[in-house]
């Protein structure tokens, strides 16, 4: 599927050529450095669960035809991928507000899905869990540096005990690191080692666990079928998509030294099977409230692994009560099941392969997006709660979004829709948020990314920020 | 550079410099200063007018807070310690008016907040009475500039005759309780700035007391200095006002107290050569000990004597009772405290003469110079952050969102080293950190053979309110002891504690208090200890473990409710790391 030519061929070399190996689609991008813009964009059904080079082969094979052979060759050529869903990870910690909400922030800037958190000690029911779930890697945090070893070593037993051999990477108190490593290999458990992620009071060092998922994710990658063949044509494949894209959001908010960025903002992706939900903003104090925990990073990713169109829209449904829903859309509770029925059976459905009723089932779609959009926000805002207390009146957990100004949609059932506004507007605070001091914006300004560049902008913006920023401004469309 | 902005509003959102003086302008059309029966005795238009004339004559002024719960009650007072004083052959030149913390918020705001035991003016007629009692000028310290309610505040003042007018750095620290007002303090301060501008010429004077606002805070004297040439720079070069910094509450050295006044004296000729205010007496060095109290008094006052001696200012100085920190004064005690320090002016040229100037200034440079480096540092990194440098209200929130720690850490002038606090050597150590290793090396003299007796044990540590000194104090002994310390730092909330009894496993939990809400505190902290499942952790509450009664005056022990509830209230230094080895030995 060609989408469109933006400008006649080049002769010039300052060409990127910016892939993502997604799930659905694989997409191409191809940048002028000198014109900071794109020039050209295509984007095929995915083919990474066969052979990723057959994609890639017609977004090449496009380029060429457009641009020609000697830009394509002069091209540098740089890749992400979604590594079909993303990696499933599960969170174990010893505090809500310390190292499970470091170990949470660290995992979802990596690129991962986080299935399940545990916080203190595990116990027999949680690892018979834990073996239950497909879960690929378990982050095992907690204790300050020279802080709790026994809960941290009790926990590594617990894991140790665990039938299947999920990888464990432990970034927890490092006094206990040899005890947690004797546990887990003794069991045949393979694990990595990495930096404190709480090293002290007040600090987060999420840097060296980041990094060591997105090389975990990234090897998961290299068994994408067709991966070596792909290799010698790339010259790289550099990072997980979901990382690509919080890198382009945290430039598109800052700017760079040459252009302003557009301030604090948000950017939902709603996918068939998550909601992904990424923030960039100083997480600033609510009122006069007493902000506990890990502190907050400037720019956040947050993944609702039962929140999205296809695969998820039962448990959005569900979440939400199939009776509200069909109430609210006009139509009876067995025939909303039967849509969404579809749904779970045929993940890439689309309202116009039922011609007869596709006005109800883009309705249905409709419906599932803001309800995705609306419980993925409130699960990345934080909340304050009011305490008796004589140092506050509040205690403020998670981060404060009330200073978004924008909000951007991305991914197709966002972008594609006729009201995209009516789904992003579901970010916004309502009156029962209110009572419930969930700290979201009052009012913003509503954008979609419409030629979903931010993959590519994520990935230049390391190499060329002005011109990832130009192409990122140029693809935002207010609705 | 990583600055962590902890913003309380967006600034760049802020009304800008011209919207601003427009306003200001607006209400100063409404404006005329009183005349106080200081102004008529003296002859004066402002208090500034008669500073300036002190400087000439070399005559040195002497102040007074006061401050009862009404102003019955505090005319009474100022009456009676006028004609005390005048029947001795002294005087009070200024009384400094205390109002209670609620004066600083706009009355539909004052609803639910904690009444203080200080002043509260219900009335036009009661503001326009200060200067009409005695001919003692009145002196706005407390609870008018830098606070949500600065603009009416202000106006009030001088109307009533009262130029001299702060406190500034009540920005940086005085707080609400479960009110956030700061975008409309930002904004009814930098107004009043420009108020006080307007009226420059006819003497009115900003007051700023570095003390109040992140004096307590700094560790580094140059950083300080060049902090308070950071106000100076927004209020008379930006805003157009006059402004003079008080300082010594807590200078305890009698010499830095003079090398820092010649300080902020050069940094004032720098700029606009305004007056000084005051300086203020070392507060933190009183204590229940009368005598020592006494030899506190008589140390810092003489020092601020002898300064003016040397380079007259025009800054009063503080009377402060010495049974300040016990109670509040009575008549008898302010007057006893200006009858030492009549004596004390009578005396200090037979010191100044003999002094080492060249050595003192010397140090002074040294602060200058300091001072101007952070101040550069700190205005260049405000200007990358992306601050308006040329907006006053921006300077005062961006370097609020930033903090005195972070100041320190990213533009302290002293050299960097890894293991110092903040790491950087301060140029020259405020009293405040010098004072506190004296007290630890005392402390360490006095206890034996402390080294190793609690190797091996977890230790979380916390102050209940914006107080750390003496957190800081038990600290370094618990370290001393090989204790791995988990320090919290100051206004920590009971569900941090708890959860950082866990991620460290300390089985030891060490409060400081300071406030008046001990009782309060502890039931919170032991609350959400339970709720956390936290058994066998060793409790210990030290510092003044007291609570303000909901209608009483002064704060009552409740040490003996602390022990029923289970905690340690030994309250002693010397005994601590015994009392915490023998808990671990047994459980």
């Amino acid at each position: 599927m060609m989408r469109k030519m933006l400008n006649s061929p080049l002769e010039d070399m300052d060409k990127y050529i910016l892939i993502d190996f997604g799930s659905t689609f694989t997409k191409a991008a191809v940048v002028s450095a000198k014109e900071k813009k794109i020039v050209f964009t295509t984007m095929t059904p995915s083919t990474v669960h066969k052979d990723a080079k057959l994609g890639l082969d017609i977004c090449y094979s496009r380029i060429k035809q457009n641009l020609g052979t000697e830009v394509f060759d002069g091209a540098r050529k740089l890749a992400t991928s979604s590594a079909a869903g993303g990696l499933r990870m599960i969170v174990v910690g010893l505090t809500r507000n310390l190292s499970i909400s470091a170990g949470r922030n660290a995992a979802f800037s990596a690129g991962a899905k986080i299935i399940k958190t545990y916080t203190g000690l595990l116990t027999s029911g949680d690892i018979e869990a834990i073996d239950q779930s497909k879960v690929e890697i378990i982050f095992l945090c907690g204790g300050f540096e020279g802080g709790n070893e026994s809960g941290i070593i009790h926990n590594a037993k617990m894991l140790g005990r665990c039938r299947s051999n999920i990888p464990i990477i432990y970034s927890g108190n490092s006094k206990a690191i040899h005890e947690v490593r004797k546990q887990l290999l003794i069991r045949q458990k393979e694990c990595a080692l990495v930096d404190n992620i709480i090293p002290e009071i007040g600090k987060v060092n999420s840097g060296p666990a980041e990094e060591l998922i997105r090389q975990v994710f990234m090897s998961r990658i290299t068994d994408m079928k067709g991966l070596d063949k792909v290799r010698g044509e790339l010259e790289n494949v550099l990072m997980p998509t979901p990382a690509a894209v919080l890198r382009a959001g945290a430039l598109l908010s800052r700017g760079t030294e040459n252009k302003e960025g557009l301030g604090p903002l948000m950017i939902v992706d709603v996918g068939g099977a998550t909601t992904d939900v990424y923030s960039h903003a100083e997480s600033t104090l609510y009122e006069s409230a007493k902000c506990i925990g890990s502190p907050e990073p400037y720019s956040k990713r947050t993944v609702e692994g039962d929140l999205g169109m296809r695969e998820s829209s039962d448990h959005v449904i569900a979440e939400i009560g199939y009776e509200r829903v069909a109430s609210d859309l006009g139509i009876t509770v067995e025939s909303l099941r039967s849509s969404i029925d579809r749904r779970l059976k045929k993940r890439d459905f689309l309202p116009s392969d039922d011609t007869s009723a596709k006005k109800r089932e883009a309705l249905i779609d409709q419906q599932i997006a803001k309800y995705a959009v609306n419980l993925a926000a409130r699960r990345h805002a934080g909340h304050a709660e009011a305490v008796h207390s004589t140092i506050c009146k509040f205690i403020q957990c998670g981060k404060n979004l009330t200073e978004i100004a924008t909000v951007i949609g991305t991914g197709g059932q966002v972008v594609k829709s006729r009201e995209p506004k009516e789904i992003l507007k579901e970010v916004l605070i309502q009156e029962r948020d209110k009572i419930n001091k969930i700290l979201l914006p009052e009012s913003c300004c509503f954008m979609i990314d419409a030629d979903y560049i931010f993959y590519a902008a994520g990935l230049l913006s390391q190499i060329d920020p002005d011109t990832a920023l130009s192409i990122m401004k140029a693809s935002i469309k207010e609705v | 550079m990583q600055i962590s902005l902890n913003k309380r509003f967006e600034y760049k959102a802020l009304p800008d410099m011209k919207t601003l003086r427009a306003r200001a302008e607006e209400l100063c059309a409404n404006i005329t200063i009183g005349t106080t029966l200081f102004m008529k005795k003296h002859n004066v238009k402002s208090e500034a007018e008669f500073k300036k004339k002190c400087i000439e004559t070399g005559y040195i002024s002497k102040h007074s807070h006061i401050g009862y719960t009404t102003w019955e009650k505090t005319a009474e007072a100022m009456v009676k310690i006028y004609e005390e004083l005048e029947k001795r052959g002294s005087t009070v030149d200024r009384f400094g008016i205390c109002f209670d913390q609620n004066m600083g918020l706009p009355e539909e705001y004052r609803k639910g907040q904690i009444k203080g035991i200080s002043l509260m003016f219900y009335s036009d007629e009661e503001w326009l009475q200060m200067g009409q009692i005695v001919p003692a000028q009145p002196h706005m310290g407390d609870m008018v500039l830098g606070t949500p309610n600065s603009i009416h505040n202000t106006v009030m003042s001088l109307r009533a005759g009262a130029t001299t007018v702060g406190n500034a750095t009540h920005y940086w620290c005085q707080e609400y309780p479960g009110l956030e007002l700061e975008e409309l303090r930002t904004i009814e301060t930098t107004t009043s700035l420009m108020i006080m501008a307007h009226f420059a010429d006819q003497g009115a004077l900003i007051h700023s007391n570095v003390d109040d606002g992140f004096g307590g805070q700094m560790q580094d004297l140059a950083n300080l200095a060049g902090f308070a040439r950071i106000e100076r720079y927004y209020m008379e070069e930006l805003c157009g006002a006059n402004m003079s910094h008080c300082f010594g509450n807590m200078f305890s050295n009698p010499i830095s107290r003079i090398v820092f006044n010649l300080t902020m004296s050069d940094y004032a000729e720098q700029t606009h050569h305004a007056v000084g205010s005051l300086i203020y007496g070392n507060t933190v060095g009183y204590g229940f000990d009368i005598e020592n109290n006494m030899g506190v008094l008589s140390s810092y006052a003489m020092a601020d004597i002898i300064g003016q001696t040397y380079r007259p200012t025009g800054h009063s100085i503080a009377a402060v009772p010495v049974t300040e920190a016990m109670r509040i004064p009575n008549v008898d005690e302010i007057v006893q405290a200006h009858r030492i320090i009549d004596k004390m002016i009578e005396k200090a040229p037979y010191y100044a003469e003999h002094m080492d100037w060249e050595k003192i200034i010397a140090e002074k440079e040294v602060l200058k110079k300091g001072g101007e480096l952070f101040f550069e540092r700190v205005m260049n990194g405000l200007d990358d952050l992306g601050v308006n440098i040329n907006h006053a209200g921006e300077i005062m929130a961006a370097l609020k969102a930033i903090g005195p720690y972070q100041l320190e850490e990213l533009f302290g002038v002293g050299e960097a080293d890894k293991n110092a606090l903040r790491g950087r050597r301060p140029l020259r150590p405020t009293d405040v950190v010098v004072d506190l290793k004296a007290k630890q090396k005392e402390i360490m003299d006095r206890i034996d053979d402390i080294s190793g007796k609690l190797d091996g044990v977890k230790i979380v540590i916390a102050s209940s309110d914006q107080h750390e000194f003496g957190k800081d104090l038990v600290k370094d002994v618990m370290l001393s002891a090989g204790a791995s310390v988990f320090d919290l730092g100051f206004s920590v909330a009971p569900l941090e504690i708890a959860e950082t009894l866990i991620e460290t496993e300390s089985k030891v939990l060490l409060i400081s208090t300071h406030n008046g809400f001990a009782y309060s505190y502890a039931k919170e902290v032991i609350a959400e200890m339970e709720r956390k499942k936290l058994k066998d952790v060793l409790f210990i509450m030290g510092g003044l473990l007291n609570e303000n009664p909901e209608d009483g005056v002064l704060a009552v022990d409740v040490s003996d409710q602390l022990f029923k509830m289970g905690i340690n209230v030994d309250n002693d230094i010397d005994t601590m790391a015994d009392t915490i080895r023998d808990f671990i030995k047994f459980n």
